[in-house]
């Protein structure tokens, strides 16, 4: 592990890369929390949207065929989840929870059945992943040349975030969006639909996290194995927290958490594979830092920052 | 009077029972369209969940058995929800549980069955107290989300278990890089069988109806009650620094039952830990069969009462070993039966709302 240009070229990379996941979750958090509903199941969500992808590009052999069908699931889960939360007005903590139990069970079932079907053992499968596209020129420049040589999905997310950003804070439809997430009855009196507002919301943070489980499988990993997204939407979640719901902050954060997961990548290799230090060293303490730099991150805050939380958040709205 | 309250509290009840029933039959209807949707039939199914798991007097004694830690698991929920603690980390609890209780009785050299056991449940109730009631500290003291942090901190405790099975505790006999194992607990550890049914059983009833009596009949139980059915009342009548106090303590004992629940497994059933290579969130240790998740489900289709949480938990029980029986027998992968609790999750997540339409309906007609 030399530190020069090399290796800087290739942290940067990898950094970009291993966000890419973290940062459409994020932005699926984000898009149901500042309308002022709990998307803590986004974890399940990015399951299912992984194993419709991969199935449906592994049944098809057509990539677009299989990402149409991943966010097809999205829209099928944002539907689902309007219905329960903003029509039904059921508890959001407990919807989530039902989402983090269906989305590695039932995605485990479809997959594992599927194999069944075709009478084949696991990790004997897999797809095509997208490759690099360098940007002319953009990808020569020596510090963030590596931004810039990256595969199109990861210029797909460059491009949600800026706009998320853009639209929630600079126009008036993504104020209404956050009206509707502080006070949904001001936002009624204002002839704002909380209701249609809500909905919107919730299938967009949904296709958005099917993306995020999509972006896994179809740019980093190539096949699917159970729990393939082991935890990227639980820091997605701690992330927004640790951002105080501004896009910039969180995507910060998650450039950071990129950073840490390619370092436990290069620790992990270097400490486990019998170099520098015996077997015996506790590298599992690298694969913790992402969830301890959230935890640390969320508690410092609190004390010298105003919450940026939507106040109606986990709180039905119900037009009396 | 009193016997007009009786008889409302009892309508109420059936009431509560009856829709509980009508979500866990509509999440089984789901799991037989999941089943006729990749092509099997969904009869032969739930035939072969039935049959084995109460299809013969051992079977259905094993199924009783097995509930032990799911009721324990759900106790620990039941706590954590009545003084509103988010507990989403039973998953992570119950594996600190199952890996500290090793640990101890591995350490301990008693030669003595009681007191190994004894070491074993109290060292799974601390650890898994201590690491549940961080949640509990974080939320009163840096205002952190409890649910977000149970959440995260449950993803952490899986890797540290991972750590303690791969170089302090591994079997000297597991090679495979793969999938490691942990030593096994020792011979007093286990947990002794009374014809055919498994101690852990009993042991969970009776820590129900104690939980029970405390919830329903105590001081203790009634500021919990207060605590989480408003924050700011509990405020109001014991000043804040009693009420954050009781609020770390039952984030302890919520942990401390999930962790009993884990060490329940172990020493019943799984004897060791087994932690996989791929390192995920919910990888490692894999006996915890999602009971931190389920748990939920049964706590609230059980109303939050430690009596009904039983019945609950063998059904769930017998649907988790159901659905090892269907992998063997008719190769459908055993997730469908997790998929089925998540289902009755979710509709358990709108109880209240289809209550009151339910109840405005009837008023209205």
């Amino acid at each position: 592990m030399a530190f020069d240009l090399g290796f800087y070229t290739t942290l940067v990379g990898t950094t970009i890369f291993l966000s890419a996941p973290i940062a459409f979750a994020f932005l699926g958090v984000m898009w149901g929390e500042l309308s002022g509903v709990f998307v803590f199941g986004i974890e399940g969500q990015m399951l299912l949207g992984a194993v419709a992808g991969f199935l449906g590009t592994l049944a098809t052999g057509n990539i677009a065929i299989g990402l149409g069908l991943g966010l097809l699931t999205g829209i099928a889960i944002g539907l689902l989840s309007g219905f329960f939360e903003v029509t039904l007005g059921a508890d959001q903590i407990i919807f989530a929870i039902a989402l983090l139990v269906i989305g590695p069970s039932l995605s485990s079932f479809l997959y594992g059945s599927y194999l069944g079907g075709l009478g084949l053992s696991a990790f004997s499968l897999s797809i095509k992943t997208f490759q690099n596209v360098a940007i002319p020129y953009l990808s020569d420049i020596p510090l963030i040349g590596p931004f810039f040589n990256q595969p199109i999905i990861v210029y797909l997310m460059y491009v949600l975030v800026v706009l998320t950003h853009i639209f929630f804070y600079r126009t008036n439809l993504g104020l209404k969006i956050r009206a509707v997430g502080m006070n949904p009855l001001a936002a009624d009196s204002m002839a704002v639909n909380v209701y249609l507002v809500r909905y919107l919301s919730l299938v967009i943070s949904s296709v958005l996290a099917t993306l995020g489980g999509m972006t896994m499988i179809m740019a980093q990993t190539g096949f699917y194995s159970d729990n393939v997204t082991a935890g990227r939407g639980l820091i997605a979640i701690a992330l927004v927290r640790v951002g105080n719901w501004r896009t910039q902050l969180t995507f910060a954060a998650t450039l950071v958490v990129g950073l840490l997961l390619s370092l436990v990548a290069d620790l992990q290799g270097l400490f486990s594979g019998g170099g520098v230090i015996s077997t015996t060293f506790p590298y599992e303490i690298f694969a913790t830092l992402p969830y301890i730099f959230a935890i640390a991150v969320i508690g410092i805050s609190y004390k010298w920052t105003r919450s940026n939380q939507p106040a109606s958040i986990g709180r039905p709205y119900k037009r009396d | 009077m009193k016997i007009i309250q009786k008889r409302e509290v009892w309508r109420r009840r059936t009431r509560d029972a009856l829709l509980s029933t009508v979500v866990v039959l509509i999440s089984v209807l789901v799991g037989a369209l999941l089943v006729y949707g990749i092509g099997r039939s969904p009869f032969e199914a739930y035939a072969t969940i039935f049959t084995s798991t109460f299809g013969s007097p051992s079977g259905f004694l094993y199924t009783l058995s097995q509930s032990g830690p799911l009721i324990l698991v759900s106790l620990g929920l039941v706590l954590a929800f009545k003084g509103s603690f988010w507990n989403g980390g039973g998953e992570g609890q119950m594996l600190l549980g199952g890996m500290t209780g090793v640990m101890a009785t591995y350490l301990a050299h008693l030669n003595n069955a009681p007191a190994t056991l004894f070491v074993g449940f109290a060292a799974a109730f601390f650890i898994s107290g201590a690491w549940a009631s961080i949640s509990g500290l974080l939320k009163v003291f840096f205002g952190v989300d409890d649910i977000v942090s149970t959440l995260l901190l449950s993803a952490s405790a899986a890797f540290v278990v991972f750590y303690l099975v791969r170089v302090p505790f591994r079997a000297p006999t597991s090679q495979n890089a793969a999938v490691l194992g942990s030593v096994n607990v020792p011979n007093d550890a286990i947990f002794p069988s009374f014809f055919g049914i498994n101690g852990v059983f009993p042991f969970a009833v009776a820590c129900s109806v104690f939980l029970y009596f405390v919830l329903t009949r105590t001081k203790f139980g009634f500021k919990l009650r207060v605590l989480g059915n408003n924050r700011s009342t509990a405020i109001a009548y014991f000043g804040k620094a009693k009420a954050n106090r009781l609020f770390i303590s039952v984030s302890f004992l919520s942990g401390g039952f999930v962790g009993m629940g884990g060490m329940a497994m172990v020493s019943a059933f799984t004897f060791n830990i087994i932690a996989g290579a791929s390192g995920g969130a919910y990888s490692a240790g894999g006996f915890t069969n999602s009971y931190g998740f389920i748990g939920i489900a049964i706590v609230f289709l059980a109303g939050l009462d430690p009596l009904a949480v039983i019945p609950a938990s063998v059904f769930f029980v017998a649907l988790v070993i159901g659905g090892l029986g269907l992998l063997v027998q008719l190769t459908i992968p055993s997730s469908l039966t997790i998929t089925i609790s998540g289902v009755a999750i979710l509709f358990v997540s709108a109880r209240l709302p289809i209550m009151q339409r339910l109840r405005t309906l009837v008023r209205r007609r």
